[in-house]
Order: C-alpha cells, then sequence, then structure tokens
C-alpha cells in the first residue's frame, strides 16, 4: 500500500518531467548572421552622397521591392564552400534561410542610413538560421539593383548638391538620368517624403509646384514637389535635366539596373555558439 | 475580553491591512523603465537559460544596446525585414519591454533578447553571429 501511494506520488512528476524536458530541449538558441565588409581593397570610394564608382560595393542594408535592396541567404552542407572564384557555393549547400523582399520601407538614403560599403561598420543582417558549431556555411548577398537614394514607385531618386544637372547628379553614383541626359522623367509625386529622404531631414516646408516643374529643395531646406509624372525635352521645362539654379538641390531619377551581382563569404562556425 | 483589547486588535488588523494595500499598490506602480540598471537588467536575463548560457560562455560580455520599446516600434518590426521574430508574441504595451543586445569582447559572438518587466524575465532570445566579409 505504501508502495502504492509513492507511485501515486511519483506520477504527477513523472508527467511534468515528460512535459518541460522537450520544451527546455527545444529552447536552443537560433541565430542571426551578420556580415560586415572591411575591405578595403576595392577602388571604389562611397560617402554619404554615394558611391564615385562602381557602386556594386555599397551594398543596401534593406530588403525592400523586387528590383531593389539586398537579399541574403545563407547555406549550410557537410562540404559547403565558395567554389569558382566566389561565384558558386557548389552543388552540396542547401538554403538554410532566406531574407526575402517583403519590407515596405524604401532603402536607406544617403542622407539617413547609409548604405554598407568596404571600410563600414554598417552590418547586413540575415533571416534566423540554425547553426550548428564547428561547421562551414556560406553567406550570399545578392543585389537585384543598388539605389543608393530612394526608390519610389519602383524608381531610384538620388540628389548631389545645389545646382547639379540630373546628368551630373546620377554619374556621382555611376549611373545616367531616365531617360535622357536631356530629358528627365520625374514621377508624380504626392508628398515631400522623398525628397525628405534624400535630404536626411525634414524640410521646413512642404509645397507642390506645377507639373512643369522637378523636385528639389532650397537652401533653407523648403521643399517643391511635382504632382504630375512626365518628362520633356526643353530646357527650363518639366523634366529637363537642367542644373536647378543657385543654391537649390534637384532630385534626379537614375537608371539603376545593371548593378546586380553575388557576393559570398564563406565562414565556418565557432566551436560554441 | 474587553474593550481596550477589542479596540487593539482592531488598530493591529487595519495597521496591517494599510500595509498590505500600500505594498498592492507600490508592485502596481508602473516601473520607470529609463532608470532601470544594467544589474538588474543582467538578473532578469539571467532568469533565461538561454542567455543565462551565453552570459557563462563568454564571460566578458557587454551591454552593447539597450532599447525601450514602444507599442509603435514593436507593430513596425513585428513585419519589418530584420530580427523580426525578437518581436513576435510581444504585447502592444508601452513601458513593458527592453530590448537588450548583448557582445562578446571580440565583437564576433552576440546575442539578442527582450527583458519583459512585467513577467520579470527575457524572452525571445535569439544569438549573433558577426562575420568580417572580404571579397
Amino acid at each position: 500500500m505504501q508502495n502504492m501511494n509513492k507511485k501515486i506520488f511519483l506520477l504527477p512528476i513523472f508527467l511534468l518531467t515528460m512535459v518541460f524536458l522537450p520544451a527546455a530541449h527545444a529552447s536552443a538558441i537560433h541565430t542571426y548572421v551578420g556580415v560586415q565588409v572591411t575591405s578595403t581593397s576595392t577602388t571604389n570610394t562611397c560617402s554619404a552622397t554615394g558611391c564615385t564608382t562602381n557602386s556594386n560595393w555599397c551594398l543596401v542594408g534593406g530588403y525592400n521591392t523586387s528590383y531593389y535592396g539586398t537579399q541574403l541567404t545563407v547555406y549550410g552542407g557537410t562540404t559547403c564552400a565558395v567554389a569558382g572564384g566566389g561565384a558558386s557555393t557548389g552543388g552540396s549547400c542547401s538554403v538554410l534561410s532566406v531574407v526575402t523582399g517583403s519590407g515596405t520601407t524604401n532603402p536607406p538614403s544617403p542622407g539617413g542610413n547609409k548604405p554598407i560599403c568596404p571600410g563600414s561598420s554598417t552590418i547586413l543582417w540575415s533571416g534566423l538560421v540554425d547553426l550548428t558549431a564547428s561547421t562551414n556555411y556560406v553567406l550570399k548577398i545578392y543585389t537585384p539593383n543598388y539605389c543608393p537614394g530612394i526608390v519610389f514607385n519602383n524608381s531610384c531618386y538620388v540628389a548631389l548638391s545645389a545646382n547639379k544637372t540630373c546628368s551630373e547628379t546620377c554619374a556621382n553614383y555611376g549611373s545616367v538620368p531616365y531617360n535622357s541626359a536631356t530629358a528627365c522623367y520625374n514621377d508624380a509625386f504626392t508628398s515631400c517624403a522623398v525628397l525628405e529622404g534624400l535630404k536626411g531631414s525634414a524640410c521646413l516646408s512642404c509645397n507642390s509646384v506645377a507639373s512643369t516643374l522637378y523636385n528639389y529643395w532650397d537652401a533653407s531646406g523648403n521643399c517643391y514637389y511635382t504632382s504630375a509624372a512626365g518628362y520633356a525635352a526643353t530646357n527650363g521645362n518639366a523634366s529637363s535635366c537642367a542644373a536647378p539654379g543657385a543654391g537649390l538641390t534637384r532630385a534626379c531619377y537614375c537608371y539603376m539596373n545593371s548593378t546586380s551581382n553575388n557576393f559570398y563569404f564563406a565562414f565556418t562556425t565557432p566551436s560554441s555558439l | 475580553m474587553s474593550k481596550k483589547n477589542i479596540l487593539i486588535i482592531f488598530v493591529v488588523i487595519l495597521v496591517v491591512l494599510a500595509a498590505a494595500i500600500g505594498l498592492f499598490l507600490y508592485s502596481q506602480k508602473p516601473q520607470d523603465l529609463s532608470k532601470v540598471s544594467d544589474d538588474k537588467i543582467i538578473s532578469l536575463l539571467n532568469k533565461n537559460t538561454d542567455v543565462k548560457e551565453y552570459m557563462q560562455n563568454h564571460a566578458d560580455f557587454k551591454i552593447d544596446e539597450k532599447e525601450i520599446l514602444t507599442k509603435e516600434v514593436i507593430t513596425s518590426r513585428q513585419n519589418g525585414a530584420e530580427f523580426r521574430e525578437v518581436y513576435q508574441g510581444l504585447e502592444l504595451q508601452d513601458n513593458r519591454y527592453i530590448r537588450v543586445k548583448l557582445i562578446n569582447s571580440a565583437g564576433d559572438k552576440g546575442l539578442v533578447a527582450v527583458v519583459d518587466f512585467k513577467k520579470q524575465t527575457a524572452i525571445n532570445a535569439f544569438g549573433l553571429l558577426l562575420l568580417s566579409g572580404t571579397n
């Protein structure tokens, strides 16, 4: 009888152990993998206003539209390694995690968060992935289209400094104006959000201007946006690529569709994660 | 029992009751998270077995970031691109959670977690592995 009582007493403890042991085991730490590009060997130079040459080495730290942003993929496998001079992960790698472009925010602007450039302190983070200690993995960074400015309506807008033409402005980022050096297209804006993103600060005032003008801000920080889309080749007109005038900084729509690339980083996890 | 004794017992009960109510009200008073010390945060982090294990394995860790979460921040990051898992399951409440990032002295292994000051524990702990990439 006494043994029976003991068994009855121990039964709940046994059952509770059965419940809590798997729960404790399931709480293993998953990991985010971050990469910080520290190489300074590239000839590209980037600053707060963009990159002077090939912008591939400045990667946007955001995951945005299907056209712009940066995608990170973590591959794992027993023989997973970067092969072919970094061009391939080989056939034995499986995808563990992909950060997809599901966000709604535009890429960081030059005036706000900086893109990741050689030597930059900015870190790009992968999605959550379950890593094993002392194991080889490969992290791929994919840039479909790099926009060093602000993406609006799948168009890439950038700005440089006061009184620059769109040809000069786009050239600063290794690009050319959309649609030509003399006819620059503007989307229809409904607010000063793009201008504020490029400025890196709030507009002193936000003004809608005639559709025959372009998007810009003045030296005091007052912003002016066009509410009608279009372009024309005549200078002084809506979307000509002309310089806006002394003290005025223009937002320009540039081609940014030829910079897609993959970057591979092989790594081995430490013995304790 | 004399009237005097009854009165004393009544007063004692009243004092005990007032103290209990006072303690209850004090415990319900919202804590100002901006004044929470690092030691307090670490003591709460220690209640999570994963975080405790990290701190034991990386005794040289330090608090790299701490951020009081607001309702707006929780909402936006639950649907954000980076670290969205950190914010899942959090109640939309102000002045309840602090997001904490720990990092080792080498700067390559860290941990991100959320301290829940209502439940007095740490939740949603995930590891961070930082690579210095070259290409």
